[in-house]
């Protein structure tokens, strides 16, 4: 239950930086995590992280390091912990150490950027996580990814690399099979995908980011990562993953445009298997619906509302109360299952 | 105490919200960031609210935003209980007298103090300041929302005290909050990792504790004493049908100190096996083993053949017997009301011991 939330001050409860960050850094193979605060911090995310992976059936914890801050650190500073925290995962002999920050470690004054320039056989990466003192759980999505980037050498990019695929919703429930209706449309134009920056991929991997010539952010606002690369290195950017039938032509079209592909065929292509997609969902032409857009995310919202109107349902304020999709459908795939989910909805009516 | 890997138990701040949302009529507002706010929420199967403060207020004060909150949540409820996180513990405020004028109650219990037991006694006794005794009888105790077997357990304590005549005064803490105003003089334990101090009255784990609290207690022990012996033959018989066929377990048990101690008996005592290796999740006299790698490098130490713990030691052993007590108890649906206090409570034990052994055999 939360209390006393301003509706357009998200920032307030969308979750912590902490988590945004582990969400991103837990996914990156042969790293490990330190974080710079009191076991209970590291606890709660790694809890939730192995929740969210038992969902999909996977079950191999993150490795997170608490330096275990308590009462006197708090007191007499904490860095003296940290250090030996570090200490412990070089141990571990990873290819790469991130450090984050957390509430506590940033209010109490400890300069955890500065422990973290200490020499190492290991490179050690910084990634600013307190909760409230640096945003919220997207925050930390963006922090982590940015902290990353500087890792990778610029380096002449190659076609052979493909198609990177920026910033995945690690702990969505759907998130493979988002991935695997992005990867069918950019393999239309001929292309493939290669590194998912960052979803399981190897932490020595971080080194190719700068080869990538096009990059798919999973979200628009991921954009501030999406000029990083821009910037740095030259790639191509699709701002965010294609939601519903239009989206999912346009990002086809923009693919082309970056990759210098005429894109018409595969448009050709996608629009008749959407328009046996709607000839599927005929039995759904002439209902009473409705859905509620102020609890709908403005994606899916705009999704229903197109479908209804390609379907030819009809939009009435007394008619049966459409269930939308937390996040916005991928693709058509994604549009597939929520129409799905309508028609069963509809049968229990 | 050095660095700790997945560390795989809750705060002081979780264990205070747990034991103050135990009580209808307090609702519990936790001070702090969102992060703060999400995980207890998610354990605690109870209403609670949140601060969610941010950068502004931590660099202004927090005092404004928290008395927004407390008027808003104090609309509809008898009492408030402000429970602080990490850094508004440490910023200093006079956060008690922000709480003027409210019916409100400040519980400093940040989650740097310890784990959640620490923050179940911190809240207890700041509550139970104001209670008052004024009931013949017992009070439950042990009964926290972070333990998978509440509810069982405090079925089977008020069965246990019902058949002694013996009248509950508040159960501690699962009731309503004016139930604080008849507590009873005498406290008995259903689980004894969470304690509320000053009432102590010795624990219901195990029929040798059961026979000994009751014996203590003002009421007619008879009809408990004589179940405790019913139970404790069926037991034995079932313990020794299946000895028959099988070698004594070779068990590790991961859990609460309280129900750590309670299992290592009834193996030892009823099937036979050597001391289990005992990983606490709480500070006793003992330290406590909360690091992931750490309890991972003692299961690989020994061929265990049971493990009595959470899913995280499931994981780590899938080929052992495996008994579900400590949080979280994933890719099983528990919504009963089990209990391992009590009498019903080392029947329940034993069956999920000996099932689990059998169906780890039929496994193989």
């Amino acid at each position: 239950m939360i209390s006393n939330r301003s509706p357009i001050d998200i920032s307030r409860s969308e979750g912590c930086t902490l988590t945004g960050v582990l969400s991103v850094t837990g996914f990156l193979d042969d790293a490990v995590t330190v974080i710079h605060g009191p076991s209970g911090c590291t606890h709660h995310n790694a809890s939730l992280l192995y929740a969210s992976l038992a969902e999909i059936d996977s079950f191999d914890l993150p490795r997170f390091i608490s330096s275990n801050v308590l009462e006197e650190d708090v007191i007499f500073g904490g860095e003296d912990a940290l250090l030996h925290a570090i200490d412990a995962a070089e141990a571990l002999d990873p290819a790469l150490i991130c450090v984050v920050s957390t509430c506590i470690a940033d209010t109490i004054g400890d300069d955890t950027a500065a422990v973290c320039r200490k020499p190492r056989g290991i490179p050690v990466v910084y990634i600013p996580g307190s909760g409230f003192l640096g945003g919220g759980f997207s925050e930390g999505i963006k922090n982590a990814l940015l902290s990353l980037i500087p890792l990778s050498p610029s380096m002449a990019s190659s076609p052979e690399e493909g198609v990177m695929i920026v910033g995945e919703k690690n702990l969505e429930y759907e998130a493979d099979e988002n991935f695997d209706e992005v990867s069918r449309l950019i393999s239309l134009l001929g292309l493939h995908t290669g590194l998912r920056f960052v979803r399981r991929m190897p932490a020595p991997a971080c080194q190719r980011i700068s080869v990538a010539p096009l990059a798919v952010l999973r979200d628009p606002s991921l954009e501030p990562v999406g000029s990083a690369l821009r910037e740095r290195f030259g790639t191509s950017i699709i701002s965010g993953f294609p939601i519903g039938p239009d989206g999912t032509l346009n990002f086809l079209r923009s693919l082309g445009e970056s990759g210098g592909i005429d894109s018409l065929p595969a448009i050709r292509d996608e629009e008749g298997h959407l328009e046996d997609l709607y000839d599927t969902f005929s039995d759904l032409s002439g209902l009473s619906v409705t859905f509620d857009p102020k609890s709908a995310n403005p994606g899916s919202a705009d999704v229903a509302e197109s479908m209804i109107q390609v379907l030819g349902m009809k939009k009435t304020a007394s008619g049966h109360l459409l269930p939308l999709p937390y996040d916005p459908p991928v693709g058509t795939a994604g549009t597939k299952r929520m129409l799905h989910a309508w028609r069963r909805s509809l049968s229990r009516a | 105490m050095p660095e700790c890997t997945n560390p795989v138990w809750p705060c002081a701040l979780t264990g205070a919200a747990a034991f103050l949302a135990g009580f209808r009529g307090l609702s519990v507002v936790i001070h702090g960031s969102s992060g703060c706010y999400y995980y207890p929420r998610s354990l605690i199967k109870a209403p609670l609210f949140g601060s969610f403060i941010m950068q502004d207020e931590v660099i202004f004060g927090t005092g404004d935003r928290l008395r927004s909150v407390i008027s808003d949540v104090s609309k509809d409820s008898e009492r408030v209980a402000v429970v602080t996180s990490c850094v508004p513990a440490l910023m200093g405020e006079d956060l008690a007298s922000e709480l003027d004028g409210f019916s409100a109650l400040l519980i400093d219990s940040p989650g740097f103090l310890g784990g959640a037991e620490a923050g179940y006694r911190i809240a207890s006794e700041v509550l139970l300041r104001e209670a008052t005794v004024t009931t013949e009888g017992v009070n439950i105790g042990g009964i926290c929302l972070l333990d998978p077997f509440h509810r069982g357990n405090l079925h089977e304590s008020r069965r246990l005290l019902a058949m002694a005549g013996i009248p509950v005064g508040a159960v501690i803490s699962y009731d309503r909050l004016d139930a604080l105003s008849r507590l009873a003089p005498v406290t008995v334990y259903a689980n004894p990792d969470y304690t509320a101090s000053g009432y102590e009255g010795g624990t219901l784990l195990g029929f040798s504790a059961i026979k000994k609290t009751f014996s203590s207690l003002s009421g007619d022990p008879s009809s408990v004493l004589a179940e405790c012996d019913w139970a404790e033959e069926m037991v034995i018989a079932v313990c020794e049908k299946y000895l028959r066929r099988n070698d004594p377990p070779n068990a590790a048990i991961c859990s609460q100190a309280g129900y750590a101690g309670f299992f290592a008996d009834l193996l030892v005592r009823y099937l036979g096996s050597d001391t289990p290796l005992i990983l606490r999740r709480n500070e006793t006299d003992l330290p406590a083993v909360t690091d992931y790698d750490q309890i991972a490098d003692a299961l690989h130490g020994d061929s265990y053949n049971l493990i009595i713990g959470s899913s995280y030691e499931a994981q780590m052993k899938p080929d052992a017997g495996f008994v579900g007590v400590t949080p979280p108890i994933r890719g099983r649906i528990v919504i009963g009301s089990r209990p391992l206090a009590g009498i019903e409570g080392v029947i329940t034990a034993v069956e999920m011991i000996l099932n689990a052994l059998m169906d780890k055999k039929k496994r193989v």
